[in-house]
């Protein structure tokens, strides 16, 4: 592939270095001739200094129908700039935008921008996910917390559902005491079948929790 | 009803601007992101001065900018306005956009059927020829 990066200095170092890995084109651009020099010594790689919001720099260095752009300066709107004359102009076949306020991450995909990335709106949707899963989780300790109780919600997220207990390959050690369906209490066995919003009751030792977490973890991401 | 006039950019085009609006009795605020800016607009300009930085969407969102009938982009930098034109366009659909551009070749990058846009560059180059009496 032809990959254009644009500005950054240590973001772009990095990435430059996994795309020459691979045996990517890499065309760079930067406007920061102490950044340029760095990553031009670093990867023993030409860099065009200039301004990446400019049509003529796209021109200069040939980005015309280049797979991928990666704008990566530090400055919101002119990674936006950079991007949509790429995209407009340049039949470039895919932009990321890098952005520093992640409240522009929506904005910018709006605006046509194809994709947009935000590490502090990244770490925000890591955070809701792990609130999400901490939510759904209840415990209770027993018995000097050598026993714990763990209440999990079957939501559809999980893939859990419409599989009997014998299938679901829980984790040594860790076994379903009794379900809430509705207000029935179900005392399961291996044949029976997991159903949404079913409620587990699994008693397991208080150290072999953590093993419960991983399994709901895994069957989330459908592995 | 649409009625509000607001100019991005207080340098001595935005502030005169808004200053002219005022004055005709129009509703104007005028947005920039440095207080001492605001000195151009004199003491006869009677809208608001807003501090903030006009790319951010949540300081437009409390802006009413529903009211507003015109828009007047003219910061210091051609990409900053560019962005705000598109802001002004897609997201908040304001009738008049107007929009300064020191680079001419950016000016492909706004909707110009949609966005007036002024180069300071062209009203200068025929204002010379002008001035020299061009024949050519």
């Amino acid at each position: 592939m032809r990959i254009v990066i644009c500005g950054g200095k240590f973001e772009a170092d990095y990435i430059i270095g996994k795309f020459l890995e691979d045996k990517h084109k890499v065309i760079v651009i930067n406007d920061d001739e102490q950044a340029a020099k760095y990553i031009s010594e670093h990867h023993r790689l030409p860099v065009i200094v200039a301004d990446p919001t400019k049509s003529y720099t796209f021109e200069d260095a040939q980005i015309q129908g280049a797979d991928v752009l990666i704008a990566l300066s530090e400055n919101d709107i002119n990674n936006y700039i950079t991007c949509m004359t790429a995209q407009r102009f340049f039949g470039v076949k895919k932009t990321i935008c890098r952005v520093l306020n992640p409240k522009r991450v929506e904005i910018y995909k709006k605006l046509g921008i194809h994709t947009v990335i935000s590490s502090i709106y990244m770490l925000g949707q890591t955070i809701k996910e792990e609130a999400n899963i901490q939510s759904i989780f209840k415990t209770l300790q027993l018995t000097d917390d050598l026993i714990t109780l763990t209440e999990i919600d079957i939501i559809e997220e999980f893939q859990l559902h419409g599989k009997q207990i014998q299938n679901l390959n829980l984790p040594p050690r860790i076994n379903i005491s009794c379900i809430m369906r509705g207000n029935k209490v179900v005392i399961p066995n291996g044949q029976t079948r997991l159903q949404i919003n079913d409620k587990l009751m699994i008693i397991s030792a208080t150290t072999d929790q953590k093993q419960i977490h991983d399994f709901i973890e895994r069957s989330r991401k459908g592995k | 009803m649409r009625h509000k006039t607001l100019v991005v950019g207080s340098g001595r085009l935005g502030a005169n601007i808004a200053k002219h609006f005022s004055l005709k009795g129009i509703s104007v605020d005028i947005i920039d992101i440095s207080e001492d800016a605001f000195i151009k607009v004199g003491d006869e300009f009677s809208g608001n001065t807003i501090r903030a930085d006009a790319t951010d969407m949540m300081l437009l969102n409390q802006l009413n900018i529903k009211n507003v009938e015109r828009m007047v982009i003219v910061t210091g930098d051609d990409n900053i306005n560019i962005y705000v034109a598109h802001l002004a366009q897609y997201i908040y659909d304001i009738p008049k956009i107007y929009i300064r551009l020191y680079d001419t070749d950016k000016g492909k990058l706004v909707d110009q059927d949609r966005i007036k846009v002024i180069y300071p560059f062209i009203l200068s180059l025929d204002e010379f020829l002008d001035l020299e009496g061009d024949q050519v």
